[in-house]
């Protein structure tokens, strides 16, 4: 490298602005050159002086400014948003809406945030909090609802949500969306009015709620699980990217670190309140605006925006949704925040006279479960409840299960399973990963972990990051085998076998926010599933053909991609088109099309 | 950089004198910064950071959210700063700022003056970019839409500052530089 272009590029290395092709070649020339580090070095004194140094105290020119405003001159017109009256009332009568106090926004902290919610997780083993929701563009005639309620937590699992509906509605035939969520051990019920398509509104709503109950439900079930994302987001930030930053501001006295992501990214978050009653629906492309807690990460406050694509659009149209550009559809605020063990939150017993439904759990503790508690756990971690699960057609299943504070962990077995496939809901994608002397399968989303043992099948499953659950399964003490050839893993593939199968094979580089991807090789065809946090996924397929089928939708629309001819259906979120004799598509129902041409863009040869 | 929520910059364009406090309070401080080490003077760096914030105020009714706020924020205080380095009246001041100093024994604050004093040795075109991407941690995209240029031009101009500066230093400490 000449000189003034290695210089030029090391420029560009300090600001970490150098493309990844370049990174090598400059990483070698400071291995190897005194001169190149002595100019970094040179570099960074320049950059201790001016950005990082004690400077002069930065003056405080507010008053100077706010004098110099009320100077003659041209004003602006004195108009007021219904929000933000609202919010200015607030401030003024010293009523802690939203407070902001901004002082020194540091970016660095949204980019730890994924990080420090996984490790906050283990902290909260109490809260409670008022809740106050505003929903907008839900039905024509009800341009805004309001709701008020409250949220009590007990670690590890225990949740009561209660959401009052404070609306004036035109008339009484509309039903009030009240609404109750309860998960106390293993009893979980919820009363709330049936969801109704919003043309059929307000009539379609029968006046009386929908009470469903379910007993000896097991810790930490699929089925009816405790939303704990509203205590923790812990799914929303698994595996997630680097946010973007809102910085600092102050939430009814809580300091308060803001990110801004999509709503299919903190769907576990948003679905946790409004999955029961009769709610809008916000879109996966919306953005959201979220407040943490800055040092329990709690939720403090979140706002979701309506995306501005003809995508999304035509999607509200179809709904029947009135959404208006940068006005939120959604915002919620967590006030009064109360942590710790001093509080024991007491939760409501469901009614009495109601039919309910067992999930077949048996507190108690399993014949095997000593020979697989695991030798290793993160510290902290204690048991929390065992038992077996006995159902008339399925196999006898036995649980274990531990935590610490909002984290958990859980393993559920079985000796007698019969399927042809996995043991344990991994779904049809799963990549397999060595552990110990064997191999397990690990789920797309990186959040279950499959064993395939001699005389038991086990999956292992938990809040904790996908390291810590490969090596707690490493230490179990079950050797896992690789599938029979018979079962749907089988066809689990390798990026090796991949290119084997499919010449000319290109995959995204420098994607963040996704693990790596499960891979399934059919014959001519490959497929990748990449997995982010909350239910941000897409699938990338690449099949040996020369044109595309014929679109199933009428809406389908021609985009270029990679300079070639391409076409997108956004019912079926598909981006398709034909390259270098493949047929390749991005599929995913919780990203724009304007990120998946992104991700296209960025495909390269491995 | 932080970005204000949008019903914040609305309650101030429409008027209220509590929200834009606000929106001054968390950018009064990166405003002066650059304006410091644009202009080499902190007390005119103090005057244009208000001149900036008055010009803010006065067109936040014209912001339509098409792009982020700090750079438009940074747009405005970049056009404050060029005026007044254009400033006649003011010449003389800057000049008088930018006077060759003596070479002195750069250790501590010492050091940072001299680094002050080579700063503004730089054409105002390289300081600008430099400054928004070395003392703001601005990225080129957004040093580039601050100033209005290309980011290869914000690329070529930080390296030409640095190249610069990184001479100066090693003449300063008789030191040939020959990464």
């Amino acid at each position: 490298m000449k000189r003034d272009r290695s210089q030029e590029a090391l420029s560009r290395y300090f600001d970490g602005e150098l493309m990844a092709a370049e990174m090598d070649d400059i990483e070698q020339l400071l291995l190897s050159s005194e001169q190149a580090r002595n100019y970094v070095d040179r570099l960074g004194q320049l950059r201790q002086h001016l950005r990082y140094e004690a400077d002069e105290p930065t003056p405080d020119l507010i008053r100077r400014v706010l004098a110099a405003i009320e100077e003659p001159g041209p004003r602006p017109p004195v108009r007021r948003l219904r929000v933000a009256a609202a919010f200015v009332a607030g401030l003024i009568a010293g009523v802690a809406f939203i407070g902001f106090s901004i002082r020194e926004p540091t970016p660095v902290a949204a980019a730890e945030i994924p990080d420090r919610v996984l490790a906050a997780q283990g902290q909260v083993t109490s809260l409670t909090a008022q809740l106050t929701i505003v929903e907008r563009g839900w039905h024509p005639d009800v341009a805004e609802r309001v709701f008020g309620g409250q949220i009590e937590y007990r670690a590890p699992e225990s949740l009561w949500v209660e959401i009052r509906d404070d609306t004036v509605y035109p008339s009484n035939a509309w039903v009030p969306n009240h609404t109750t969520f309860v998960v106390d051990g293993n009893v979980a019920w919820s009363r709330s009015v049936a969801g109704c398509p919003t043309e059929a509104l307000p009539g379609c709503t029968p006046p009386e709620p929908r009470l469903l109950v379910t007993t000896d439900r097991e810790p930490f079930p699929d089925a009816f699980p405790a939303p704990l994302d509203l205590i923790v987001p812990v799914a929303s930030f698994s595996r997630a990217g680097e946010p973007g930053s809102l910085g600092f501001k102050e939430i009814d006295g809580r300091r308060a670190v803001g990110v801004v992501v999509t709503a299919a990214q903190v769907a576990p978050l948003i679905e946790g309140l409004i999955s029961a009653g009769n709610w809008r629906e916000v879109h996966p492309t919306d953005r959201v605006e979220l407040w943490l807690d800055q040092g329990a990460l709690v939720p403090l406050a979140f706002s979701v925006f309506p995306a501005a694509t003809s995508d999304r659009r035509l999607w509200a149209i179809r709904r029947g949704y009135v959404d208006q550009a940068d006005v939120p559809v959604l915002e919620v605020t967590w006030t009064e925040v109360v942590l710790g063990d001093a509080i024991s939150p007491e939760l409501p017993r469901p009614p009495d006279q109601t039919q309910t439904a067992s999930a077949g759990f048996r507190d108690g503790s399993p014949t095997e479960l000593e020979s697989l508690t695991p030798e290793e756990l993160p510290d902290g971690m204690t048991i929390h409840r065992t038992g077996t699960i006995a159902t008339g057609s399925g196999p006898s299943v036995s649980v274990a299960s531990w935590s610490d504070g909002r984290a958990w962990l859980k393993i559920r077995w079985t000796s007698d399973w019969q399927a042809t496939r996995l043991f344990g809901e991994l779904g049809a994608l799963v990549r397999e990963v060595p552990v110990g002397s064997g191999v397990a399968y690990l789920s797309e989303r990186g959040d279950r972990i499959g064993l395939h043992g001699n005389n038991v099948d086990l999956v292992l499953l938990g809040s904790l990051p996908t390291e810590t659950l490969l090596e707690i399964a490493t230490s179990l003490g079950v050797t896992g085998r690789v599938v029979p050839s018979t079962w749907a893993e089988a066809a689990t593939s390798t990026l090796t076998d991949a290119r084997a199968a499919v010449a000319g094979l290109v995959l995204p580089v420098d994607l963040e926010g996704f693990g790596a991807p499960a891979i399934r090789v059919e014959p001519d065809v490959v497929i990748f599933a990449y997995a982010g946090p909350g239910s941000r996924a897409f699938l990338l397929t690449e099949a040996i053909d020369d044109g595309l089928s014929p679109p199933l939708e009428a809406n389908v629309r021609g985009v270029t991609v990679r300079g070639n001819s391409g076409r997108y259906s956004p019912d079926r979120g598909l981006l398709e088109w034909v390259e270098s004799d493949l047929v390749i598509s991005l599929t995913s129902s919780s990203m724009s099309l304007e990120e998946l041409v992104a991700i296209a863009e960025s495909l390269r040869t491995p | 950089m932080y970005e204000p929520d949008p019903e914040l910059i609305r309650a101030a364009g429409a008027g209220d004198t509590a929200a834009f406090e606000e929106l001054v309070r968390a950018y009064q401080s990166h405003i002066w910064r650059f304006l410091r080490h644009l202009l080499g003077d902190p007390e005119l760096a103090e005057d244009i950071t208000q001149e900036t914030f008055v010009r803010v105020y006065r067109k936040l009714g014209t912001f339509r959210f098409r792009s982020k706020f700090s750079t438009w924020v940074f747009q405005v205080a970049r056009n404050a700063g060029i005026d007044a380095l254009r400033s006649r009246q003011r010449r003389e001041r800057l000049l008088t700022a930018m006077e060759p100093r003596e070479p002195e024994v750069a250790s501590g604050g010492e050091l940072r003056m001299e680094i002050e004093a080579a700063l503004q040795s730089l054409s105002p075109k390289l300081r600008e970019a430099f400054v928004l991407i070395e003392a703001l941690g601005l990225t080129y995209r957004e040093a580039g839409q601050t100033i209005g240029v290309p980011e290869g031009t914000v690329k070529s101009r930080v390296y030409h500052a640095r190249t610069q500066l990184v001479s100066w230093m090693s003449v300063e400490e008789g030191v040939a530089d020959e990464a």
